[in-house]
């Protein structure tokens, strides 16, 4: 071949390559057909979350066929942090998710515009706690080092927990960043003095030697004034996916919430789906589903409105910018879309 | 007298491979020897029993009748890539082996650097020199160590012609200046004969030596000797000796 | 094609360089000009004037909460190219990097701390590797018995990529700063060996046959002439082991650290903060590109007689 020749062919060849890559790549996307009632082939939707127990919604809805049965095909994925999640959602890799009230509020904060708050599920509190080694009040926290998973609802009940006895978090403590299981190994080596977590690694917190437990979500303020925990996990949507077609969230969001209805109504069963999920044995399972409380659609109403979570995100918006976590309080309100739930 | 260096019956053996064969040499103090020889015949390896880096197989190498039996200083090494410690300027060089005995002579550094023309060169480093310089420093280096013998393995084949004419011209100087015992090695016939006292020709492998000639030129000898009818004649012995060997052992390079 | 290489005056380079420079500053700051205009629809909350009435979850009273719908509302906004969070603009990285340099932001670390925190990391873990690894190379080189004991376990532990060592040391060691600079001296340990082992075994036999001819001893050629005509290739060796060590550094960063330019760029992720990852990931550039400057530095000093080049004749 002549060397023009060659040369327009290889130019033509990695012009061609990106479009390859790109159209390999786009697979993550879903597969959206046009909606033609019950009967047409069923949308796939993805959900990003996790392998605590409180997804056990979805779970329950994929495995009982309330998703099939409303012509939806829901693949549930264990997707990185909170905030990860919400990107999932902004960048259509996922359409639903469960967000950490926490990271839901600093997206918003910083006016990340590319999801719903649709919704929230669960009110359990109780599986957040804060224990320390041979510490025995929390006023003894003065100057110490606290494990916490910053960013998150832990980092609240922690702020909570100690304005409750007069310390601030910003000055008379030290704060480790522990993801998860880092908190457990960071008390236990010595690292700090204290840490708090959630299940199921609050359990094992407290089984170091020497552990106390000086308090949990449900001992602070906000679940007094509020009824609800301190980053309660909310159900997020996908912004583009919602607005594409608003009646087919509706008609999905519903099948969610009968989802979460079942839940309520068959506790046994639900932990034995729990437990055969995550793999743990079913008196744990048990005994962290012992103080759940489930809303279905009967009481997102209630839930979504200022007698609830809209005081406890205010609340919380305010402690978050006072522990310098965001800039400005959020507008929290625009982002939800109580079409989608109405009765 | 003793001869300085001697080989008797000297068989050296690597392995499966012979590079010497009862080889008897002997090298008197104060001459010129130069061992010529198709490649692959052992002539490095025989200076290498002479420096002590190797030992025979069987048989005895000996310095001033005694045995050698561990690296010989007495013996200085020149070798044909220099050997320079390049991060060490001309004049330390120089110096390195007297410093080790903890006996630096500034003066007589100073003196060997004259004496192979390098002098202004004393704070330059290696890097830093032409090849021809280089080898001239390798020299003068081995000369700080006052060895009884000199042992160069074809100490100019890795400079063009010019440098090496010149070279072969400081060399013989020296030596005989010093009143040094040298023992050579080359390929160049040429070179020999312009530098020896004797020459000995040595067969291909294994080793042995073949034959020796008196190489009795006058001194000093010039470039333009090289078209005499003596030097012709005596060079064209020399070649046809050499040549015998080139044909029977046809074969590639061994570590010789 | 004239002449091959071509090349160009430094002069000449640097002006060509600058220019490819500023086009890229210009092309960052076009992606994210906001000139386009879109027509986005915005879903309103409206108060109906109607009520729900159920039962609160909490209590079990009754209870009425207004109820709400929306409407949609258009607004037209700017956008650009590429909008944040995927490309900051070159503005707001500049402000940001700003309020790092000036730490405006309290409880968090500036960028000067964040610095100094990697580099210590690096130093140590680089110290650790080069102060075991050459000596144990340079007897590697001369003993081939221990050379041949050590070689397959080196062969093995090589390849593993420092992030690989994080769970291991995280059990041994916590999260702490002895993990980090654990971290780095794994990644970077048999490869300071590796490359002390080849600058030991290179070394010219006839640089040691005419120290001996000399009448060098063997301690004498170990460290008169052996180590120095190794010197060069060490050095060149621990300058890649320094190159490694970074990505050592930053990757063990990512796991557990507050304190780290590997931990500024992720936290700053969790947030979508990315003028601060574009900040940090400059300034990791800026800081490798310094190091190495200095590295050269030392070298020249050390070695002078590497640079120079034939003048006598």
């Amino acid at each position: 071949m002549r060397r023009r020749t060659l040369a327009r062919a290889l130019l033509a060849a990695c012009a061609l390559l990106p479009a390859a890559v790109f159209a390999a790549c786009g697979g993550d996307a879903p597969q959206t057909t046009p909606d033609a009632g019950a009967g047409a082939a069923r949308q796939r939707v993805v959900y990003a979350g996790s392998n605590w127990f409180g997804h056990a919604p979805v779970w329950a809805g994929i495995a009982h066929g309330i998703f099939e049965q409303a012509g939806f095909d829901v693949e549930a994925r264990a997707f990185g942090s909170s905030t990860d999640r919400v990107t999932a959602l902004e960048t259509g890799t996922a359409q639903f998710a469960s967000v950490g009230e926490v990271a839901m509020l600093e997206a918003m904060a910083q006016d990340r515009r590319g999801f719903y708050w649709i919704g929230n599920q669960d009110i359990a509190p109780g599986n957040e706690g804060l224990v320390a080694i041979r510490i025995l009040r929390i006023e003894d926290l003065r100057g110490k080092r606290i494990a916490v998973n910053l960013n998150s609802s832990v980092h609240i009940t922690l702020y909570e927990l100690l304005k409750s006895k007069g310390l601030s978090i910003k000055t008379d403590v030290k704060l480790v960043h522990g993801a998860d299981r880092a908190v457990v190994d960071l008390v236990r080596n010595g690292d700090a003095d204290a840490g708090i977590i959630w299940e199921p690694y609050f359990s094992e917190l407290r089984q170091l030697p020497g552990a106390v437990l000086l308090g949990r979500d449900s001992d602070t303020s906000i679940f007094k004034r509020f009824g609800t925990m301190t980053g309660p996990d909310m159900v997020c949507a996908s912004k583009a996916w919602v607005d594409e077609d608003a009646q087919r969230a509706k008609r999905f969001f519903r099948a969610y919430f009968e989802a979460v209805r079942w839940c309520k109504e068959h506790p046994e069963e639900l932990v034995q789906l729990i437990a055969e999920r995550v793999g743990r044995p079913q008196e744990e399972v048990a005994r962290a589903m012992a103080n759940f409380v489930w809303l279905d659609g009967d009481y997102q109403f209630v839930a979504m409105s200022d007698s609830m979570l809209f005081a406890q995100a205010e609340y919380a918006s305010q402690a978050l910018l006072e522990m310098d976590l965001i800039q400005t309080l959020p507008d929290f309100r625009a982002w939800t879309r109580p079409d989608v739930l109405a009765r | 007298m003793t001869p300085l260096l001697a080989a008797r019956g000297v068989t050296k053996a690597f392995g499966a491979t012979v590079a010497l064969d009862g080889l008897d040499l002997e090298v008197e103090r104060g001459e010129f020897l130069v061992l010529v020889g198709a490649s692959g015949c052992g002539k490095s390896t025989l200076l290498n029993l002479f420096a002590g880096f190797e030992r025979p197989t069987s048989g005895e190498v000996l310095f001033d009748g005694e045995r050698i039996r561990d690296v010989e200083p007495r013996c200085g090494m020149v070798f044909q890539n220099y050997a320079l410690f390049e991060w060490l300027t001309v004049a330390e060089n120089v110096s390195f082996g007297p410093r080790l005995r903890g006996r630096p002579d500034p003066a007589r550094v100073s003196q060997l650097l004259q004496l192979v023309g390098v002098a202004d060169f004393a704070r330059h480093y290696p890097a830093q020199l032409s090849g021809g310089m280089r080898q001239r420093v390798a020299l003068a280096r081995t000369l700080a160590n006052d060895p009884d013998v000199l042992l160069c393995d074809e100490p100019f084949a890795a400079l063009d012609a010019m440098t090496r004419q010149v070279l072969q011209q400081e060399l013989a100087r020296i030596v005989e200046e010093e009143r040094r015992t040298c023992v050579f090695i080359t390929h160049s016939i040429d070179e020999a004969l312009l530098l020896a006292d004797r020459v000995a020709v040595l067969s291909a492998r294994p080793g042995r030596v073949k034959q020796t000639l008196v190489n009795d030129l006058p001194r000093p000898r010039t470039a333009e000797m090289q078209l005499d009818d003596a030097f012709v004649a005596r060079k064209r012995a020399i070649w046809a000796s050499v040549q015998e060997e080139v044909l029977l052992h046809r074969g590639g390079d061994v570590r010789c | 094609m004239r002449s091959f290489p071509a090349t160009l005056t430094p002069q000449r380079r640097l002006r060509y360089g600058i220019v490819g420079v500023v086009a890229l500053l210009l092309v960052w700051w076009a992606l994210t000009l906001p000139v386009f205009e879109e027509q986005v629809t915005h879903m309103e909350r409206v108060a109906t004037g109607t009520f729900d009435t159920g039962r609160d979850p909490r209590t079990g009273e009754e209870v009425r909460v207004e109820r709400f719908d929306v409407v949609p509302r258009v607004e037209t906004v700017r956008r650009a190219l590429v909008n944040p969070p995927a490309l900051a603009t070159p503005t707001d990285t500049a402000r940001r990097a700003w309020g790092l340099l000036t730490a405006d932001r309290p409880n968090q670390p500036s960028l000067l701390a964040h610095v100094g925190r990697s580099t210590t990391r690096i130093l140590l873990g680089f110290a650790l590797s080069a102060l075991i690894g050459v000596p144990l190379g340079v007897a590697m080189g001369l003993f081939p018995v221990l050379r041949a004991m050590l070689s397959p376990i080196v062969s093995f532990l090589r390849p593993l990529p420092s992030i690989s060592w994080v769970p291991l040391t995280m059990i041994w060691l916590g999260a702490d700063e002895k993990q980090k600079v654990a971290i780095v001296f794994l990644g970077t340990f048999s490869a300071a060996l590796i490359y002390t082992v080849e600058a030991t075994l290179r070394v010219h036999p006839d640089l040691i046959k005419a120290a001996r001819n000399l009448g060098a001893s063997e301690n004498q050629v170990l460290w008169r002439v052996l180590l120095p005509a190794a010197l060069p290739n060490i050095v060149s060796g621990l300058k890649v082991v320094m190159a490694i060590g970074w990505t050592c550094v930053i990757s063990a960063e990512i796991v557990g650290s507050q304190e780290g330019l590997g931990a500024l760029i992720w936290t700053s992720k969790e947030t979508a903060d990315t003028a601060a990852v574009f900040v940090g990931m400059a300034s990791i550039s800026v800081i490798v590109l310094l190091l190495d400057a200095l590295f050269g530095l030392v070298e020249r000093q050390l070695l002078p007689y590497l640079f120079l080049r034939e003048t006598g004749r």
